[in-house]
């Protein structure tokens, strides 16, 4: 009580002491245009100055750097305002070209692993094929292909808008629906598309085409005519995978499944599980059907004989430049590194650093298990499976999402590899059915599982506000486009193929004779040998080999 | 054979493609899923079946 007492008259001397007289209240300036002759009024270091050398860079980029556009005016707002836009534009342009580069680069680790794990004897024709799919299918792609898939796909805000590739040809489906089937503007990349934005976007969707169309070479190895393949090669780069490409990625139907019958965000596949490795992997299945297998990789009951390759350090190094070149290409999927987003690229490269390493964790894990012995050539494979599958949802999910996918692709490709030889009876000497059609359709699933709904590409994806979301992240809606996007690549995809690839054998024949193939494609074929230097023994086929050459 | 093995394919991509008509998303997806598994009947049971009657192995 007496320490109340004590207390009160402060607290009394307090409330009773008169206010002290607040401050004016600050003014807020007035806001103050900058005008043109506000920047001119900047300088820039003097001529002498910069003569003397600037070993630090505390003088070099400056207002002196701005492009003006009237010298006799100077420097404006304008110009100040468009040399942000053509910055930004032009980090995205460096961004898509250098990942293409990368992703050209993986040609050669797809010559690599494709050559090591087919016999010394077909070394040359198998190397071969890997270097002029590049070729063939880009004049391909150049002629046609690259108009049907993204002939209208504008706009486009990446890349300065592409508003030249401005027409797509449409039916009305389902419900009275726009089915946008395939792109009308690019062809030779003339008239109009002769643009600097569309010239970035042809080189970077045509060596994620490449990609698709060296996938089939593997299949086909060791009796693939050289003549069939260019043939072939040309028919899926300026046809079947644009196709497929137009609908998933060019404004096409599978892409508007989102905006037109509410399936999440329409068919989703960030950098191409589906687009390129799907397309690739079903091919490659519909023309090592046509083709049949190699002589003696089956005995006549049917029993599958091992036909070990060649090389198995040649595989090993091209696995690791497969995995380096899916640096660009995942994250060079988002066609930019400024704004919209795409600050998400290291996220996605993490990605898929993570789905390749379970990927082969997953699938050395089951041949150690299974066989007893760590398999060098089905780790590659699990590897490469890892980073097919995470292709498609690479852009949408978190590192778990990441690490689970890679698990399980590296799983599947070894089971996959399994029916594929033994159930089907269809020989595939690389395994790319498994690694890249199976692995591919399991990426694209993937999408409709495991999207989080984190990633934030400007607003809206498809043209449907918001971010991807899968099943496990709240929309099951998501899982049924990716669905339908599966059940097309299967559908219709190998069907294209399979019918196309059937005309082809009418026309040019796809197998090897018997005897060239006895002997190795390299001579026969290709008139010189991979391996000049060495006598070559092959290991006994089987009895079904004399069968054929009797 | 072969054709049959490619109509039945066809008809999987419809029967996938036709979900879009539905309203529920349970029943979306398990059309969706059917007609995945159809078309995979179709390349895998009757198409490929068609090929290895005939093939080099059994020769």
């Amino acid at each position: 009580m007496w320490l109340a007492g004590l207390m009160m008259p402060a607290v009394v001397a307090h409330a009773q002491a008169p206010a002290a007289a607040s401050p004016a209240a600050a003014k807020t300036p007035a806001p103050v245009p900058i005008t043109d002759a506000d920047l001119r009024a900047i300088t820039g270091p003097a001529t002498a100055d910069l003569a003397k050398g600037d070993p630090g860079g505390a003088l070099t980029g400056t207002v002196n750097d701005i492009v003006v556009s009237d010298s006799k005016k100077g420097l404006t707002l304008a110009d100040l305002v468009n040399m942000v836009g053509q910055n930004r534009i032009a980090d995205n342009f460096i961004w898509t070209l250098v990942t293409g580069y990368l992703v050209m680069f993986m040609q050669a680790g797809f010559a690599l692993v494709e050559t090591g794990l087919c016999r010394a004897k077909n070394a040359n024709h198998t190397m071969m094929m890997n270097f002029m799919v590049y070729g063939f299918g880009l004049f391909a792609y150049w002629v046609m292909g690259f108009a049907i898939q993204q002939g209208g796909c504008a706009p486009n805000a990446n890349l300065g808008g592409l508003n030249p590739l401005n027409s797509e040809f449409a039916v009305t489906m389902f419900g009275g629906k726009s089915w946008g089937l395939f792109g009308q503007r690019g062809f030779f990349l003339s008239g109009s598309t002769y643009d600097v934005g569309v010239m970035v976007m042809f080189l970077f969707q045509m060596v994620f085409m490449d990609t698709a169309a060296t996938i089939v070479t593997g299949a086909a190895a060791e009796r693939w005519k050289f003549a069939a393949f260019a043939v072939s090669s040309m028919f899926l780069g300026a046809i079947t995978y644009p196709l497929y490409g137009n609908w998933a990625w060019g404004g096409g139907w599978l892409s508007t499944l989102g905006t037109n019958y509410h399936l999440g965000h329409g068919y989703c596949d960030f950098a191409g599980s589906g687009v390129v490795h799907a397309v690739g992997g079903v091919s490659a299945l519909a023309v090592s059907m046509i083709i049949g297998p190699r002589i003696g990789k089956y005995t006549k009951a049917g029993k599958a004989n091992p036909m070990p390759g060649h090389d198995i350090t040649m595989v090993l190094l091209g696995c690791f430049i497969l995995a380096f070149g899916w640096f660009g290409f995942n994250p060079g999927s988002t066609l930019g590194a400024s704004g919209a987003g795409n600050l998400r690229i290291g996220s996605i490269a993490v990605n898929t650093m993570l789905a390749g390493c379970t990927g082969s964790f997953a699938s050395i894990l089951y041949m150690w298990i299974r066989f007893g012995k760590p398999d060098a050539s089905m780790t590659g494979n699990g590897l490469l499976a890892g980073l097919v599958a995470i292709t498609a949802p690479s852009g949408f999910v978190n590192t778990v999402g990441a690490t689970i996918i890679g698990f399980a692709a590296g799983m599947l490709v070894c089971l996959s590899v399994e029916f594929i030889e033994r159930v089907m009876r269809v020989d595939d000497p690389v395994g790319a059915i498994s690694v890249h059609g199976a692995c591919g359709l399991w990426g694209v699933l993937s999408v409709g599982l495991f999207a989080d709904g984190t990633s934030n590409y400007g607003g809206s994806w498809n043209g449907v506000d918001g971010s991807v979301r899968g099943l496990f992240y709240g929309d099951p809606s998501q899982l049924v486009a990716q669905m339908i996007g599966c059940a097309t690549l299967i559908g219709i995809v190998f069907t294209l193929s399979y019918v196309g690839n059937v005309i082809i054998d009418l026309i040019v024949g796809q197998r090897v004779s018997a005897a060239s193939e006895l002997e190795g494609l390299d001579l026969p074929e290709m008139g010189a040998l991979g391996y000049p230097e060495f006598q070559l023994v092959s290991p006994g086929l089987g009895r079904s080999v004399e069968a054929a050459t009797d | 054979m072969k054709i049959v093995g490619i109509v039945v394919i066809l008809l999987g991509w419809l029967i996938a493609a036709s979900s879009v008509t539905l309203s529920n998303v349970g029943v979306q997806l398990f059309v969706a899923t059917l007609g995945f598994v159809v078309s995979f009947i179709g390349i895998a049971a009757i198409l490929n079946r068609a090929h290895n009657a005939n093939a080099i192995w059994k020769q």
